[in-house]
């Protein structure tokens, strides 16, 4: 319900932004930005078996593209009935992010776009208690800490937007697919980091970034107008306009 | 809508959810007539595993082309009686264990791969190992002729 709430504000933001008065040119600055997750922390509330960190930054090469990586830090014990399990470890995740909006909304400073992340876990896990019942009885077995890396590639569309100057917050899904889980066997994570639950070759889940950005250059986009081409009617001073971008820099 | 659906999507996958899985391999064995080599039904059917806990009916049935029962996980060969139309056999298989996940819901099971099968021949003619592999979702692991 807290993110539906935050999800809603940011929305109205970006619908504020859109309505801006156009202009000419468009002075966009590119950012790198560092920011953490806080919905890993918080989400602990919701499930003790997981701790799990995240930081993230990005390097807006141009008003649309930009690189992210992230370091995703991840402790998972849980004890059920017929297992106990434990893993930890660390994913790294790389990828350009697309930023979807015109220069002239997003600013330099609101985002709505996707990113296509490669992920790789170094994770270690152990099932020191298993519990097999069959009609022949209960056997239990455990089996030893092993360590392996996994491969996976993320999908995250998702919004952001500056709230205070150098300060931007946004969310965004997670769409995973699994390429490898690293174990080259039969026994599959039940909690691979960066990843998840291995028994699908999914998964999905959710961010929820606070980042600061630090402006290291300012593009400046001129906005050509073109006029439109609809002889029957008569021109007026409220004709609308189409954009045409072209661009230039300006170094700090 | 479009975002909706999607966060129903995300939210539900963060449930923990209750295990609506098997989790429990079986060995399939279908029966054969000996003479046809077609599939043919028998009157009666009971497999009993001998254990030292004593003896556990493993499947019952009546009027079947086809029985299932399970492995012992704890060993690497089971021993069993198939008591066919009131005629029973001793059938032993061997075979080697693994574990496999299935989901954080359902936890672990326990796969097998048969690797030997011997049997007295009071009814069964022959046994004959179809698919090696005990899993969750086999259709048939061993052919009887009788």
């Amino acid at each position: 319900m807290l993110k539906a709430t935050y999800v809603f504000i940011i929305s109205l933001f970006f619908l504020a932004s859109a309505g801006a008065a156009a202009q000419d040119t468009v002075m966009v600055p590119l950012h790198i930005r560092v920011g953490a997750d806080v919905a890993r922390p918080a989400g602990y509330f919701l499930n003790n078996d997981l701790r799990s960190f995240a930081v993230q930054g990005s390097f807006e090469f141009t008003e649309r593209l930009a690189v992210t990586g992230g370091t995703i830090f991840s402790h998972y014990s849980t004890s059920r009935k017929s297992y106990d399990y434990n893993s930890q470890g660390l994913a790294f995740t790389l990828g350009p992010d697309f930023n979807f909006l015109k220069p002239k909304i997003s600013e330099g400073r609101n985002y709505l776009g996707v990113g296509i992340h490669y992920g790789i876990s170094f994770f270690s896990h152990a099932t020191p208690r298993m519990e097999y019942t069959n009609a022949w009885g209960t056997s239990s077995l455990s089996l030893p800490s092993s360590s392996h890396v996994g491969h996976f590639i993320e999908v995250t569309p998702g919004v952001r937007t500056e709230i205070f100057p150098g300060v931007t917050m946004g969310w965004n899904l997670s769409l995973r697919l699994l390429l490898s889980d690293g174990t080259k066997g039969n026994l599959k994570p039940v909690n691979m980091p960066g990843f998840g639950d291995c028994s699908s070759k999914v998964s999905t889940g959710i961010s929820y970034y606070i980042s600061i950005s630090i402006p290291y250059r300012t593009k400046r986009i001129i906005i050509k107008p073109v006029e439109e081409e609809d002889e029957e009617e008569t021109p007026t001073q409220n004709d609308t306009t189409k954009g045409d971008y072209s661009s230039g820099t300006t170094t700090f | 809508m479009c975002f909706s659906v999607v966060m129903v999507v995300v939210l539900a996958s963060c449930t923990s959810s209750a295990c609506i899985d098997d989790t429990v391999p079986i060995v399939t064995t279908n029966i054969y007539s000996s003479e046809t080599r077609k599939v043919v039904t028998c009157d009666s059917i009971i497999v009993t595993a001998k254990s030292s806990a004593g003896d556990t009916i493993l499947a019952k049935e009546k009027k079947v082309s086809v029985f299932t029962y399970t492995l012992d996980p704890a060993k690497t060969q089971s021993t069993m009686l198939f008591k066919i139309n009131n005629v029973t056999d001793t059938v032993v298989i061997a075979y080697t264990t693994s574990p496999y996940y299935i989901s954080a819901a359902c936890g672990y099971t326990i796969c097998h791969s048969i690797t030997g099968l011997t049997w007295t021949d009071n009814i069964i003619d022959s046994l004959v190992l179809e698919n090696k592999s005990v899993t969750l979702n086999v259709k048939s692991n061993i052919r009887l002729y009788y």
